[in-house]
């Protein structure tokens, strides 16, 4: 759900100040011509198209919001694009993760979105790990902000990746007199539980597979493990699943919990799949248990399938039921309904290691149970 | 990730659904040419 752990940002806005193309368009100087396309693409991958705000406190939570809108001489067609991120370490201090904002050749989300001449608004949300409800009203506010200072847009979309899916998901549901469409990228949108529970048995056959590899219990990580979980995977839990020795128990694992894998890569994407969704189990097991109020996994009644001996395999792992209040807090909150009344795309890798595909196919089938499908919900590429 | 021109798409069908236009062509291609010969536009976690 695109964890979070770089922060350039001071250095990057730095770089983009420094390498200020002949129409600076942070400062109200107007060029002598407008800039040609060239020029434009240029600005932006610069990180010098857009004007924004500094980061400042939303009024009625403690995230920071920041608003970045096309330069005067650009198109502004009056739409604004709300950005809602994915999941942030919570050991990470609350600001907006610019990790998830840019690619590696230095061009970032907020000017893309103004070349397309849209105004763009983000927010950190008012706390990291499980951010979604907080996540849901500071997007909400956000839009009030905006209009606050630059009046009421057009239309207002919502786009969000991984967790911000979610968030974008339920904020078009919930309140489609403030958003008049999302676009939901792989995001957690089918089946709230089932996801927790999709991280839970990763990490259990996995025990039953290597015991004793991680400290602790699955659903009450010690508390000295997290913040030196990084390098104890590299140093004592990666050599291990990986060892050529235990390349069956590492199939087994992949066979038994479907977690993604490309065969054509098997190694590398098994590499990427296991490091990810341990470190979402060490990272985000403790912070879910306390915002739900309660530990939500359960695997009580499972039959687990897929291994060379499931009989064992169902004996022996380890079996956890849900606290009753963080179930019932998964269910009143965190669940999509599928009901939908502005438009809502969805997108989603299939080989997704974190947040799996079949997410698509379960709320695919709740806009067709609803009636949403496909007037109002549709998945990219079109089937 | 995603390739550059599924996000464009996938953007493209929202504004149009939510009854918002069309991508400016224009925009489109200065968007294009910001991206590169790689075209990636969102790196989910290496996904």
């Amino acid at each position: 759900m695109s964890r979070s752990v770089r922060v350039p940002m001071v250095l990057l806005m730095c770089a983009a100040l420094c390498l200020l193309a002949p129409w600076p368009a942070r400062s109200l100087a107007a060029p002598s011509q407008p800039p040609s396309l060239d020029q434009a693409a240029q600005m932006a991958v610069q990180g010098a198209f857009g004007e924004c705000t500094p980061d400042r406190p939303q009024h009625n939570s403690p995230a920071v919001y920041r608003i970045c809108r096309p330069p005067w001489w650009w198109s502004n067609n009056g739409d604004l694009v709300i950005w809602a991120h994915g999941y942030v370490d919570p050991a990470l201090p609350v600001q907006i993760p610019e990790d998830q904002l840019c690619m590696d050749n230095g061009l970032c989300i907020p000017d893309m979105v103004n070349l397309l001449g849209y105004n763009f608004a983000t927010t950190s949300y008012a706390v990291n790990g499980l951010a979604v409800l907080p996540g849901i009203q500071d997007v909400i506010e956000l839009v009030s902000l905006y209009t606050e200072e630059f009046g009421a847009p057009d239309h207002v979309l919502i786009v969000g990746v991984s967790e911000g899916g979610l968030i974008t998901a339920l904020a078009v549901e919930q309140y489609p007199d403030v958003f008049d469409g999302g676009l939901a990228t792989c995001g957690p949108i089918g089946n709230f539980q089932k996801q927790i529970n999709f991280f839970g048995d990763f990490r259990v056959v996995l025990d039953y597979f290597f015991p004793g590899l991680i400290p602790g219990s699955p659903v009450d990580i010690p508390p000295d493990l997290i913040p030196i979980w990084d390098g104890y995977y590299r140093q004592s839990v990666e050599p291990v699943v990986f060892a050529r020795a235990h390349r069956s128990e590492l199939q087994q694992l992949f066979n038994v919990t479907k977690a993604a894998y490309d065969r054509w890569d098997r190694l590398a994407t098994m590499r990427t799949s296991v490091e990810d969704l341990l470190w979402y189990d060490v990272k985000a097991t403790n912070n879910a248990n306390q915002v739900l109020g309660g530990q939500p996994f359960d695997n009580a009644n499972r039959t687990y399938r897929g291994s060379l001996d499931d009989g064992a395999l169902n004996a022996g792992v380890a079996r956890f039921a849900a606290d009753p209040a963080a179930k019932a807090a998964v269910q009143a909150h965190y669940q999509t309904t599928g009901v939908l009344s502005k438009p809502l795309v969805t997108l989603h890798t299939t080989l997704d290691q974190q947040v799996p595909y079949w997410h698509e196919q379960l709320y695919l089938a709740k806009t067709k149970a609803s009636g949403a499908w496909p007037v109002y919900h549709e998945e990219y590429p079109p089937t | 990730m995603f390739a550059t021109l599924d996000v464009l798409g996938a953007f493209d069908l929202l504004v149009t659904k939510a009854g918002a236009g069309r991508l400016d062509q224009a925009s489109v291609q200065a968007l294009l040419r910001a991206l590169g010969p790689d075209r990636q536009v969102l790196n989910l976690g290496e996904k």
